[in-house]
């Protein structure tokens, strides 16, 4: 009696040891497979995603899934096994499955077999057994026989677009530059070029080109002509940047009716100079006259004396830049309007 | 001031040689009222030894003008009314049978003159118009196996009449190369016209007396021949020609499609002859720019070809010639 009673003490003892075992073993390793959704039309696509969730310690030898499951489920693609880290010393294991299927009905996934291995001890766990049902589109017969539908067209990616797209922009490119060498090369221009330098006034330019012509000593070496053409050619420039005369291709008589009745008024003392200094020129040009050396040096003074006379001062960008940054912006600048440009004073 | 000697001895003989420029500008002001630019004409076609062609409506005294020019110079005047029938010999003359001598005899032909008016040159056939423009050229005229020097001075001034194109035949663009000017005509201004009526009204009409020979005419030539021109000039009247030929290369390409063709190396040679007389007008020994762009328009203005681009944009030869004088740098 002693003895019955103390064995199934024993058995209970040994049974209760068992569940609280197989329940702690439960607690640590979790298996699932899930699916989105467990209705699908015929052809439709979706994911069966399986997750194994444990303690960090054994190792795991995840299942190889074929690429069909049973007779009539595909397994279009998978992802790769992603571990997550989870609260304590928990992790889980995750990989998905995209699968279709063409065959109506019913279609089970059986339960999916984890592979566990301790040191010394190998055990297994599954997944839940999944059912798929997969429905035929419904079909309306009184409406009678219909026109094949047109596949859909997957949506375009970026990297199928890039190529296109860049194509497209070289193309644009390559039409951009050619019609702008072709503008160019009709303007006579090279196709690469450096920005213009700023325009230097006219002033500064007739009188640098006079003391050229001063240092040549053109007429002391018998180039007399030379001269006076140079002469004339710097006053005609001077007047072309200076009044807006298009000096160099008008004549004498035309300049001088230009300078008195046109939009320009010169100074009756200018006027006379410059009118002296282009019919001794013409003389000297056209009618082989040689004048005496007075003559010669009065008709460069006078043209530094025209040029003077009439200038208008204009300060290069450095120089502006300079006073800026000396007066730090305190110029009074005055524009005269009875003039055709700007006069700055300071 | 010391001048060369040579132009200052030119401008002191042009000074005493020029002074029937005068005059025969006064006697013919006398007769022609206005029209002052064709006066001008007249005397450098006559200096030059280069003829005439004039455009303008009739009426504008272009007649009256040359015969008046011929009356002054004491010269031979001959006018010749061009017709669609008009023949050569009509013009040169002809041989024709003497049945007193028993043999051909030679009969001059209008041409035979010292100043010829071709009225209405485009209304002759062009074989007229060569004979004509042969004699131009050559002055000489062979008629069967005899040769003839035209007399000089011989100035031929023919008339074109712009309003009428039906029966016409247009002159080649090498036979209208041969004139040295072409002078356009415009109408009197209001004063100049209220004076020719008042002139007409009162039937007074004053003559021109001759104060010239034609030998006087020869020596001014002569003299007009020395009057200098220098080598810029010379390059400037090349530019000027090589801007009718070759626009785009001297800053013109809008006139590019404009011109079929350009002016001959003739309107060079014309350019500088037409200025040297114009000088001589002015009573200057050398030529300046002023001479070039005063007889420009007269030189250029029959030998640049338009195109039909041009022709259907109103674009005249005018146009251009001003426009290239706008452009070419003066020297």
């Amino acid at each position: 009696m002693n003895v019955t009673r103390t064995m199934k003490h024993i058995t209970f003892v040994l049974a209760l040891l068992l569940i609280v075992a197989s329940g702690v073993q439960a607690q640590e390793i979790k298996a699932r497979a899930t699916l989105d959704r467990d209705t699908i039309l015929l052809g439709d696509q979706i994911h069966l995603n399986l997750e194994l969730e444990q303690n960090i310690g054994p190792k795991i030898q995840f299942p190889q899934i074929p690429d069909s499951i049973g007779k009539s489920i595909e397994v279009l693609q998978r992802t790769p096994i992603d571990t997550i880290k989870m609260e304590g010393r928990r992790i889980m294991l995750r990989q998905d499955f995209l699968i279709t299927a063409f065959d109506s009905g019913p279609h089970p996934i059986p339960p999916v077999w984890f592979k566990l291995k301790y040191d010394q001890l190998t055990d297994s766990v599954h997944t839940n057994s999944l059912s798929l049902f997969v429905q035929v589109p419904k079909v309306d017969l009184k409406k009678g026989p219909a026109d094949i539908k047109k596949p859909f067209d997957a949506p375009v990616t970026l990297k199928e677009i890039a190529p296109w797209l860049f194509g497209g922009i070289l193309i644009l490119a390559i039409i951009f530059l050619l019609i702008y060498a072709i503008r160019r090369r009709k303007k006579k221009l090279p196709l690469f070029q450096k920005p213009p330098k700023p325009k230097e006034p006219p002033y500064r330019v007739a009188l640098r080109k006079l003391d050229e012509i001063k240092e040549q000593k053109l007429w002391q070496h018998d180039h007399v002509k030379e001269y006076y053409s140079r002469i004339t050619d710097t006053l005609r420039e001077y007047l072309e940047g200076r009044f807006d005369v298009t000096a160099m291709e008008k004549t004498t008589d035309e300049i001088m009716v230009a300078l008195k009745y046109d939009t320009v008024k010169l100074d009756e003392k200018s006027y006379k100079q410059l009118k002296e200094i282009l019919e001794l020129a013409d003389l000297v040009k056209f009618a082989k006259f040689i004048p005496v050396e007075d003559d010669n040096q009065m008709t460069l003074a006078n043209a530094y004396f025209f040029v003077n006379q009439t200038k208008i001062e204009e300060k290069s960008p450095e120089e502006e830049e300079e006073e800026n940054d000396e007066d730090n912006g305190d110029e009074e600048i005055t524009i005269d309007l009875s003039d055709k440009k700007g006069r700055r004073k300071s | 001031m010391n001048q060369s000697v040579d132009i200052k001895e030119l401008n002191e003989r042009i000074q005493q040689e020029s002074s029937f420029v005068d005059m025969i500008t006064m006697e013919m002001n006398k007769v022609i009222v206005g029209q002052k630019h064709l006066v001008d004409s007249l005397l450098i076609g006559l200096l030059s030894d280069g003829h005439i062609l004039l455009e303008g409506v009739p009426g504008l005294a272009k007649t009256l003008a040359i015969n008046t020019l011929s009356h002054i110079v004491a010269a031979k005047f001959a006018r010749i009314q061009f017709t669609p029938d008009l023949l050569p010999a009509d013009l040169l003359g002809t041989m024709i049978y003497s049945q007193k001598n028993e043999e051909f005899m030679v009969k001059k032909g209008p041409i035979f003159t010292n100043f010829v008016l071709a009225d209405e040159i485009n209304r002759a056939p062009a074989k007229v118009q060569s004979a004509l423009l042969e004699a131009m050229q050559e002055r000489q005229i062979t008629i069967g196996d005899h040769t003839y020097k035209l007399e000089e001075p011989f100035l031929v001034m023919a008339t074109q009449n712009p309003i009428e194109q039906e029966g016409t035949y247009p002159l080649p663009e090498a036979q209208v190369d041969r004139f040295m000017l072409k002078v356009v005509l415009d109408y009197p201004k209001k004063d100049e016209e209220r004076m020719i009526i008042q002139q007409n009204l009162l039937k007074k009409f004053p003559e021109a007396s001759p104060i010239l020979k034609p030998e006087d005419i020869i020596r001014a030539r002569d003299i007009v021949k020395d009057v200098y021109i220098d080598e810029k000039i010379q390059k400037y009247i090349v530019d000027i020609v090589y801007s009718t030929r070759e626009p785009a290369e001297h800053g013109l390409p809008k006139y590019a499609e404009m011109i079929t063709y350009g002016a001959s190396p003739r309107a060079s040679i014309s350019l500088a002859q037409a200025a040297k007389s114009y000088a001589f007008i002015k009573r200057r020994g050398y030529v300046i720019p002023e001479d070039i762009r005063a007889v420009s328009h007269d030189v250029l203005r029959h030998r640049i070809g338009l195109s039909y681009e041009a022709e259907a944009n109103n674009l005249t030869s005018e146009e251009i010639i001003s426009e290239i004088l706008n452009t070419v740098e003066v020297p």
